[in-house]
């Protein structure tokens, strides 16, 4: 795949506490006239696209892939509940809204572009394939916003009980964003590349033979957390150790944004296993 | 992109009209629909809805049936080696994605009288499900961009297919029936009390159905295979619900300049069509944008399986297939009398059609515009 060169990237995530933190307030410091009747999804969405670009307007044709594992899940949730509990139609608005891209077209909207505006899942590797698709025709299409959104459902106990995480996991949401720009003169990384391996034993032979920087750092998915330390043997990489463990729907997105953000080393391998494979995405400073 | 055809090796489809595509093309020669009716109301009336002609037990178990049949379908057809099948990409649209599951799995509960959890959705569930039932192990990418899905679905995996990222690709539109989509669409007054009438005058509204079309797609395949040769797509972000005519024709214009065709090569256009005033007048504004006086034949399926919401692109474009492996265009049902705004006529019989160029239209909430372009024959 064609290189992606980032020009601006922002990690925001927020953790889940109760009650939720109100959005809004937030929401008037990063844009003059935020849009009303949105949901907390698209909150998210456009807080962290607007970190992420601090004032600098994307071409127009610019395209955004919003990257999703459960999407719209308050929404879905509490007109779920109200379609059948109450057996009556759910509110417009929130019915109109809970379509994941939405997420995607306010934040067009607020930025003024109209390129692909995709919302995008894949299960355990939507960021990863987010990432795949931003990366198609790159010839014609020098720029692209890629972001990571997850919200949470309130109360959080039933939230944890529908993620089947333990009772006392800390939950978080996140607005994970990555500006592309092939033409930026001085881009703060670069995505090299990103690959897909059939199995776990497959992506460790191949990660093997390449040559890593000295000082680089690697990161694995939760589930392969245990074994972090065999891949940076592997690799010769450091291990980047996560300061909490907190859940959050979008680990790859985190990672690599919070990288980006502030490095701490020339370069980070993110390794991800899931159900249908595995993932690496190489990111150079 | 260069030009590139994706060759369309195989396809599946199950509807109200049945499943496989010769029942599609014999239900929609005969130029009639019949929508069944849901077992809701809204405002004291019984709403329409065209159910999937398959047998229907539990919710979320049958559209996991109509899933793999359709999928089952059109991997026979293509007759792709086990190696290739187990290498092809999948794409997926959809709307609701796994909401049918976790609907029918509260409702369920509900009526038990216990205190059930919604589930949490699972964006990537259907194409996780697919895999696993037939043994497929390439990547999987599932599209979530309102009526559009399955459109952006299948530009995606030509563009993959393009650029020789994968061999084969899988393109399922997949929609099931839910009860918050239905009474969604009745709360923002879209349904029609009269009848589907696209394009017509006194067109008042859209019916809703479910169904699953799943079409292979390879980067190479007989010379004679129908392909998709162009695709664009665009947001319009002047209005979630809305989009400009202008914006609907550049669209159109991005698609056909990418299939290399000038709009008087079209041999028709199959409308998005939706049957609502407001949707129908931007498209029709824009076909008279791009065609001018002299618009190709243009026609709507929807009246006839209803409108499959995220799948309307995999289902009507297998659709459209089917009745040109039998050398006609359908008519749209319903409609009579064009409306003055822009004056198109939809076909009202059938229309001789064995080769060419078609251009086909998907608009979604959101703004996302998507238009594909199919060659059969040539």
């Amino acid at each position: 795949m064609t290189p992606l060169k980032i020009a601006a990237a922002a990690a925001l995530r927020l953790t889940a506490s109760e009650p939720p933190e109100p959005l809004r307030a937030r929401l008037h410091q990063a844009m003059a006239n935020p849009p009303r009747r949105i949901n907390r999804l698209i909150e998210l969405a456009l807080l962290g696209a607007h970190q992420c670009l601090n004032g600098v307007r994307p071409e127009p044709r610019c395209p955004l892939y919003l990257a999703l594992t459960h999407g719209c899940v308050a929404d879905g949730v509490a007109l779920v509940t109200h379609v059948i509990t109450r057996e009556l139609p759910p509110p417009p608005v929130n019915f109109i809204n809970m379509s994941s891209n939405m997420a995607g077209f306010y934040v067009a909207a607020a930025l003024g572009i109209q390129g692909s505006n995709q919302a995008l899942a894949a299960d355990d590797f939507s960021f990863e394939a987010a990432l795949e698709l931003a990366s198609l025709g790159r010839e014609h299409r020098p720029q692209g916003l890629i972001g990571a959104v997850e919200e949470c459902a309130w109360p959080l106990a039933e939230h944890r009980r529908r993620l089947d995480l333990p009772a006392d996991r800390a939950l978080s949401e996140c607005s994970h964003w990555l500006f592309v720009d092939q033409a930026a003169a001085r881009p703060l990384a670069t995505v090299q590349w990103v690959r897909r391996y059939d199995n776990e034993g497959v992506a460790r032979a191949a990660l093997a033979r390449e040559r890593w920087p000295a000082g680089g750092q690697l990161a694995v998915s939760s589930n392969l957390r245990d074994q972090q330390g065999r891949w940076s043997q592997l690799t010769g990489l450091a291990p980047l150790v996560d300061p909490d463990d907190v859940y959050s729907g979008q680990w790859t997105a985190h990672r690599i944004c919070r990288f980006i953000e502030s490095p701490a080393g020339p370069c980070l391998l993110h390794v991800a296993e899931g159900a249908y494979g595995c993932y690496a995405v190489y990111v150079t400073r | 992109m260069a030009r590139f055809p994706a060759v369309i090796l195989g396809g599946g489809l199950v509807t109200s009209l049945g499943r496989g595509l010769p029942a599609h093309a014999r239900a929609l020669a005969a130029g009639q629909a019949h929508p069944g009716r849901s077992p809701l109301r809204f405002a004291g009336r019984e709403l329409p809805f065209h159910f999937a002609a398959e047998p229907r037990d539990d919710a979320g178990a049958s559209f996991l049936r109509l899933i793999e049949h359709a999928v089952g379908d059109a991997l026979t057809e293509a007759r792709l080696p086990p190696e290739a099948i187990a290498r092809l990409g999948i794409f997926v649209g959809s709307t609701s994605i796994d909401l049918p599951l976790i609907e029918a799995g509260y409702a369920t509960q509900h009526a038990r009288g216990s205190m059930p959890l919604v589930a949490a959705p699972r964006y990537g569930y259907l194409a996780r499900n697919i895999a696993a039932r037939f043994a497929i192990a390439g990547p999987q990418y599932t599209f979530n961009t309102a009526c559009s899905s399955s459109a952006n679905a299948a530009l995606y995996a030509r563009a993959m297919l393009a650029e020789g990222r994968i061999e084969h690709a899988l393109v399922v539109g997949a929609e099931g029936y839910t009860r918050l989509s239905l009474l969604g669409f009745a709360s923002l007054m879209l349904l029609t009390r009269e009848g589907y009438r696209p394009f017509d005058r006194a067109r008042d509204g859209l019916i809703l159905g479910e169904g699953v079309g799943a079409l292979v797609l390879g980067r190479s395949g007989p010379a004679q295979a129908p392909a998709l040769i162009g695709a664009a797509t665009a947001c319009d972000a002047s209005s979630p619900t809305n989009s400009q005519p202008g914006h609907i024709a550049g669209v159109m214009r991005e698609a056909l300049d990418d299939a290399g065709l000038a709009p008087s090569q079209l041999v028709a256009i199959k409308a998005h069509g939706t049957g609502t005033p407001g949707n129908d007048l931007s498209e029709g504004q824009a076909v008279r944008l791009v065609f001018g006086d002299a618009p190709p034949p243009l026609t709507s399926v929807k009246p006839y399986t209803g409108h499959t919401l995220g799948a309307c692109g995999a289902i009507e474009v297998l659709c459209m297939l089917a009745c040109w492996r039998e050398g006609f265009l359908p008519p749209t049902p319903g409609f009579a009398e064009p409306d003055a705004a822009f004056g198109l006529s939809a076909l009202t019989q059938c229309r001789d059609a064995s080769a060419g160029a078609m251009l086909c239209n998907f608009f979604g909430f959101g703004g996302n515009n998507t238009s594909l372009v199919l060659r059969h024959g040539q």
